[in-house]
């Protein structure tokens, strides 16, 4: 099965290491050292399901790889955002908000895909057929999604300053 | 412990407040062949968990529904229930076979976790599964599901559509046709089967305090979009005798007077229709326990539902018809061949206003040959008929025409339409105007429109926030691979 994985990379002082696992096989490790959108393109060549996907997340000193103002803002980070992942034809990208993010202190977070912790990013395949978890997981997403937008839908589809439709009837 | 041939289970999830009739039905058959059979609602006792224990009901009842569990440790949770339900109906049957009922496809997962729970310590338990969600993708969808249950001995045999011969030839020589295959053959005769029997059913839980009954299977008509005759090959229907001596009975004997219809129309034979509204009439005149009824309806002008059919229609406590209108347009209903004018609409909903019988109207945005005339011509009719609105139950408006497999619109138009990967993507090259784009645009109008005038429009916000996401995966050019939220609802099951 072919595992695409599209990452975001801040590398300040030398950009974060990711590391993917397939269950518990390790797919890749490397430090991602190059700023900006890179591509992972792996083979799993066991992709049994149910299953797991891990990435994570390491080689960052909280201390000293976030670069800060005066007023706590960041500048530039070790971090890497994940933009999307696939999994043969199933592309995950708002569906990915839907996983945890495990931190390697120990807290959870959720509803997050940028990685600025060392920890590990979990994504827990629970069908044992990939389209139907992948349908799923829509449904979930549609159903109890709360940001979306009618008059931004309503924007895009009328389009810019013509929303105000006129049929006379 | 209750001893039985059969126990028949409901599988969650199914959002209903009223017994589903398959298991009923299935009950009263295998009793009357001389089988013990006991049912078991098990999805009205996860209904009732929303109220003991809410967070435990949205866990369980989105895992069922959509394989989906934000925190995998919980997937405890699930199989403690599976483990608990298991024993818990093993501990108070004592039974050879059990079938499983499964609704939607949103059942699947809850019907294979048991399954698979039962066989693991009960291998001699012989686990049988039917019903309309046995099937993906469609009325007469693919059997995939249930076939790869069969092949791994989680379950010892399923059936395809109607159960009730085939059950009882399975308890009796493990044959029958539409067992585990999908050659089943439709009953022809429905007066001649028992009524549904719900003496298992705790009734005084069910909020609705409703019943469901079935007068005809299959449809009178053949509109073009519907898929129904590629299941159900021929109309049959029941006599209105029987279909009002069943009502006063079940009403009778449970002490609910209040009655679905499963049909897809009540009135296709017009013969039936009248015989049963003239026996409940009468009924209703006397009694206390007044009948009342509801279901979907066709609309016909007043030649041929007369004055005095519409006066009895109150009588006998219809209200709430549901009408499948489609289209404002008189010439995309003939196209549609849903065979009603304007005028007998006008006249329809004259009689239907004046005897205070409610309706709700269901809709198709974006028939292939819709031009914007058409569609100016439906929000014209929403302008018409505004002096009614006090009589609307909903309007469902939807999500934009699907072209669905197996329907003679998807056959007459395959060669001048690109489905571009997807049921609601499709593009007829004859109006080319009219893509999906245009459809969720006038879609938005209608919805808009219709609430400003008033009229209450069924589920608007998740039918968008559906377009949305169909959008979406449509501007990337990928496959459509979802074509509804939720069918827990029986409601959505008969709008779908």
């Amino acid at each position: 099965m072919d595992l695409n994985l599209k990452l975001h990379i801040r590398n300040y002082k030398g950009g974060p290491g990711i590391k993917v696992y397939w269950s518990e096989e390790k797919l890749f490790d490397k430090i991602l050292d190059k700023k900006g959108p890179t591509q992972l393109q792996l083979q799993i060549p066991n992709f049994k399901l149910p299953n797991t996907l891990k990435i994570e997340m390491y080689n960052k000193d909280m201390k000293y790889d976030t670069l800060l103002d005066k007023d706590m803002n960041i500048l530039d980070d070790k971090a890497c955002y994940i933009s999307e992942v696939s999994f043969g034809d199933i592309s995950l990208t708002q569906e990915l908000f839907l996983f945890e993010f495990k931190k390697e202190l120990g807290d959870v977070s959720s509803n997050n895909v940028y990685l600025g912790f060392n920890g590990t990013f979990v994504i827990d395949i629970t069908d044992d057929n990939i389209h139907q978890w992948y349908n799923g997981l829509q449904r979930h997403l549609i159903t109890n999604s709360e940001q979306f937008d009618y008059e931004k839908f309503k924007t895009e589809i009328f389009g810019i300053n013509k929303t105000k439709y006129s049929v006379k009837y | 412990m209750k001893k039985c041939d059969i126990l028949i289970l409901t599988c969650p999830v199914i959002f209903t407040n009223a017994p589903l009739q398959a298991p009923a039905i299935l009950k009263a058959v295998l009793e009357k062949q001389g089988f013990r059979a006991h049912t078991y609602d098990l999805n009205h006792e996860l209904q009732k968990m929303a109220i003991t224990d809410e967070s435990k009901h949205d866990l369980l009842k989105n895992y069922f529904t959509f394989g989906t569990l934000v925190n995998k440790d919980k997937i405890s949770v699930v199989l403690e229930y599976i483990e608990t339900v298991k024993y818990f109906i093993l501990g108070e049957y004592k039974t050879k076979h059990i079938a499983l009922s499964v609704f939607t496809y949103q059942s699947q997962k809850f019907a294979e976790l048991l399954a698979k729970s039962i066989k693991k310590t009960h291998k001699d338990i012989g686990i049988i599964a039917g019903g309309q969600g046995i099937m993906s993708s469609g009325i007469n969808g693919k059997l995939e599901w249930v076939e790869g249950l069969k092949r791994a001995n989680v379950i010892n045999a399923y059936i395809v559509s109607e159960g009730e011969r085939s059950l009882i030839n399975y308890l009796k020589i493990q044959k029958a046709k539409g067992l585990n295959n999908s050659e089943w053959e439709q009953i022809t005769d429905l007066d001649a089967e028992p009524y549904p029997n719900y003496d298992d059913y705790k009734l005084q839980e069910y909020k609705s305090q409703k019943l469901l009954i079935t007068g005809s299977r299959g449809c009178v008509r053949h509109c073009t979009f519907c898929d129904i005759h590629t299941h159900w090959k021929k109309f049959v229907w029941r006599s209105g005798m029987e279909i009002a001596k069943e009502m006063l009975h079940q009403s009778k004997k449970y002490g609910i007077s209040k009655f679905l219809f499963t049909d897809s129309l009540i009135n296709g034979s017009m013969k039936a229709y009248r015989d049963f509204i003239n026996v409940i009439s009468q009924h209703n005149e006397t009694s206390e326990h007044k009948i009342s009824w509801h279901g979907q309806f066709i609309v016909r002008g007043i030649r041929q539902m007369t004055e005095q059919d519409w006066i009895l229609t109150k009588k006998s406590g219809g209200d709430g018809l549901f009408l499948g209108v489609e289209s404002g347009s008189e010439e995309m209903r003939n196209q549609m061949k849903k065979q009603f004018s304007d005028q007998d609409m006008d006249e329809f909903m004259e009689q239907a206003y004046k005897n205070k019988v409610s309706v709700s109207f269901g809709m198709i945005v974006g028939y292939p040959t819709e031009t914007h005339a058409d569609f100016v011509q439906t929000l014209s009719m929403f302008k018409r008929y505004q002096k009614y609105k006090d009589i609307f139950v909903e309007v469902a408006l939807g999500t934009t025409l699907s072209v669905l497999p197996g329907t003679p619109m998807a056959e007459s138009f395959k060669d001048e339409m690109d489905l571009n990967n997807g049921e609601n993507f499709w593009l007829y090259y004859k109006n080319p105007t009219l893509d999906f784009k245009e459809r969720i645009k006038r879609r938005m109008i209608l919805g808009e429109e219709c609430i400003r005038m008033g009229y209450p429009v069924l589920n608007q916000n998740d039918d968008m926030k559906l377009l949305h996401h169909l959008y979406s995966v449509h501007k990337k050019n990928k496959q459509q691979l979802l074509f509804d939220l939720n069918t827990d609802s029986v409601n959505n099951q008969k709008l779908s």
